[in-house]
């Protein structure tokens, strides 16, 4: 089932064509990341998704509706910037979530700022921005929502907070869908069921991360080989050794094919995957 | 929703409401001193320009021997007046503008409906503000009740109806300011350039009724003409537009 669906969306900022014609599909129960370099074009498609901003044209489905403030109730969002009212305490704060959001579980939330260790008294304002994100953590997590957004959920966690907070997000999938934006690879590795990646306003590749690793392969080719430019994504020089790489088994035994025991294949992890995109300016998403 | 508004709204109502009062026992307790003040000074003290301004100091002296009169050009038709926008601007501006300008509004937003976002702040600002104008134009009644001094109290309701409906006028106007501006500098610059061009044009003859000064310090109850229906009917349908075009342009901006 698919909860999110997002088809050729398009999005600009007066002259600046921010999303071109993305298009995206989160299953339910999945941790969903999209990846992608800063000003890519994420928080502005998570915002559209939102109802925060209207797109010029695109299809947007979020739970069944087209129109997402019907199902704002089913969706908790933690924004890029994670500001709380500054003059509330944490406990104050979870009051205020109590008398305004739905499905809100104040019991909870007063757990999860003493598993963080915030001080429960303490204004907001006096916070760093670390604890400000824990806080907010703490409040998005205790809705009981259908659907998860994160936008950069851990920027600026330290690291054994940032180990806690993906846990926390990981355990949701299941019954609940997460969407997720970030830039860095490793925690995307560790959490993420399927990546879209993203790169000047366009998706690139969308995918589990397990067909990624099968489908993405660097091919070290003998000095002397040209790799073949209509099978490869791209191609550079590692130590005056052509590199290229290619995506799918087709293309890869094409090139096998052509080159016979002058090519050897090594594997790509998410963060050689994402740069070869990146870089490469390349599409496999169609 | 409203709860919550009002948690947010409270220090600044607490502090208007305490400083209004304050000003009120200050007028109150001048009282004594007019004759005083006012007896000192001779006609020829006074400058030709105050004299154009004020009236016949002695004619004005004589009135404000009157507590009735005392109380309403000290009080409504001076300092209470000129707070009126003052207040609403304290109130309005920074409903909309602190949370676009802080980026609490995505929490709003992505918890509930931008209907229930809007209305529930805006009208627990304009119930604030007409609250506390409602109460600081009472409040006189029981303080001169108290002081035994002679004042006509049929007047009341007109002086709460005409500083009310100003004041909602304004706020309704700054509230607009507020959904339009993505920080809480320009709303606020806008309600003093308002407050101080509405006072200005009001000199002029041709735009004299743009000056809501007169109408919000009940002049015309004073007067004896009652409630001015007409103005007060124009300044409720003004509000009303106003709050309407703030929910279309709120409904239509993106965060």
């Amino acid at each position: 089932m698919i909860v999110v669906k997002v088809g050729n969306l398009h999005k600009y900022y007066r002259n600046v064509h921010a999303v071109r014609g993305g298009s995206l599909e989160v299953e339910k129960g999945s941790v969903h990341a999209i990846l992608g370099p800063n000003g890519a074009g994420k928080t502005t498609t998570i915002k559209c998704i939102l109802g925060l901003l209207r797109p010029q044209s695109g299809e947007i489905q979020v739970l069944g509706s087209s129109k997402p403030e019907k199902v704002i109730s089913k969706i908790s969002y933690v924004p890029e910037a994670k500001e709380f009212y500054e003059f509330l305490s944490p406990v104050k704060a979870v009051r205020f979530c109590e008398k305004f959001v739905e499905h809100f579980d104040p019991s909870k939330a007063l757990q999860l700022i003493k598993e963080f260790k915030l001080p429960e008294n303490a204004k907001i304002g006096t916070f760093s921005h670390g604890m400000k994100t824990q806080l907010y953590l703490s409040l998005a997590l205790a809705q009981n929502a259908e659907l998860f957004i994160f936008d950069e959920p851990t920027w600026g966690l330290d690291p054994v907070v940032r180990n806690l907070v993906l846990e926390m997000i990981r355990d949701l999938a299941g019954d609940r869908t997460v969407l997720y934006t970030s830039h860095i690879l490793s925690e995307v590795e560790k959490i993420a069921d399927k990546v879209s990646i993203m790169v000047q306003g366009r998706f690139v590749f969308h995918g589990d991360l397990e067909e990624a690793r099968k489908n993405f392969k660097y091919v070290i080719f003998d000095p002397q080989v040209e790799p073949p430019k209509e099978f490869v994504l791209m191609s550079f020089k590692r130590g005056g050794v052509p590199v290229a790489v290619v995506y799918g088994e087709e293309n890869l035994g094409e090139v096998q094919r052509l080159y016979p025991g002058r090519v050897h294949v090594e594997p790509m992890n998410l963060e050689d995957i994402f740069m070869a995109l990146v870089r490469g300016d390349v599409n496999v998403s169609e | 929703m409203l709860v919550n508004e009002m948690i947010k709204m409270r220090i600044r109502t607490v502090v208007i409401f305490l400083v209004m009062v304050a000003m009120l026992i200050s007028v109150v307790a001048l009282r004594p001193f007019v004759d005083q003040i006012f007896g000192s000074i001779s006609q020829e003290q006074i400058p030709n320009f105050v004299k154009k301004l004020m009236g016949d100091p002695q004619t004005l002296l004589e009135n404000l021997k009157k507590d009735d009169y005392y109380l309403w050009s000290q009080w409504f038709g001076k300092n209470l007046v000129q707070f009126i926008p003052l207040i609403a601007l304290v109130i309005a501006f920074p409903i909309f503008a602190r949370e676009i300008e802080h980026g609490t509004i995505h929490y709003l937003l992505t918890r509930s409906t931008r209907l229930r976002v809007y209305w529930s702040k805006s009208l627990t600002g304009l119930l604030i503000n007409g609250l506390l104008l409602l109460i600081l134009s009472i409040l006189p009644v029981f303080i001169t009740l108290a002081l035994g001094w002679d004042v006509n109290y049929q007047n009341f309701p007109g002086y709460v109806v005409q500083a009310v409906c100003g004041g909602s006028f304004f706020f309704s106007l700054y509230l607009v300011f507020s959904v339009v501006s993505k920080d809480q500098v320009k709303p606020i610059v806008l309600g003093i350039v308002v407050m101080i061009g509405d006072a200005f044009l009001g000199m002029l003859k041709p735009l004299r009724f743009l000056n809501l000064y007169p109408y919000m310090s009940g002049s015309s109850v004073y007067l004896g003409l009652g409630v001015d229906w007409k103005y007060t009917f124009a300044l409720t349908v003004l509000s009303v537009f106003l709050l309407l075009f703030g929910w279309y342009y709120f409904q239509r901006s993106e965060y």
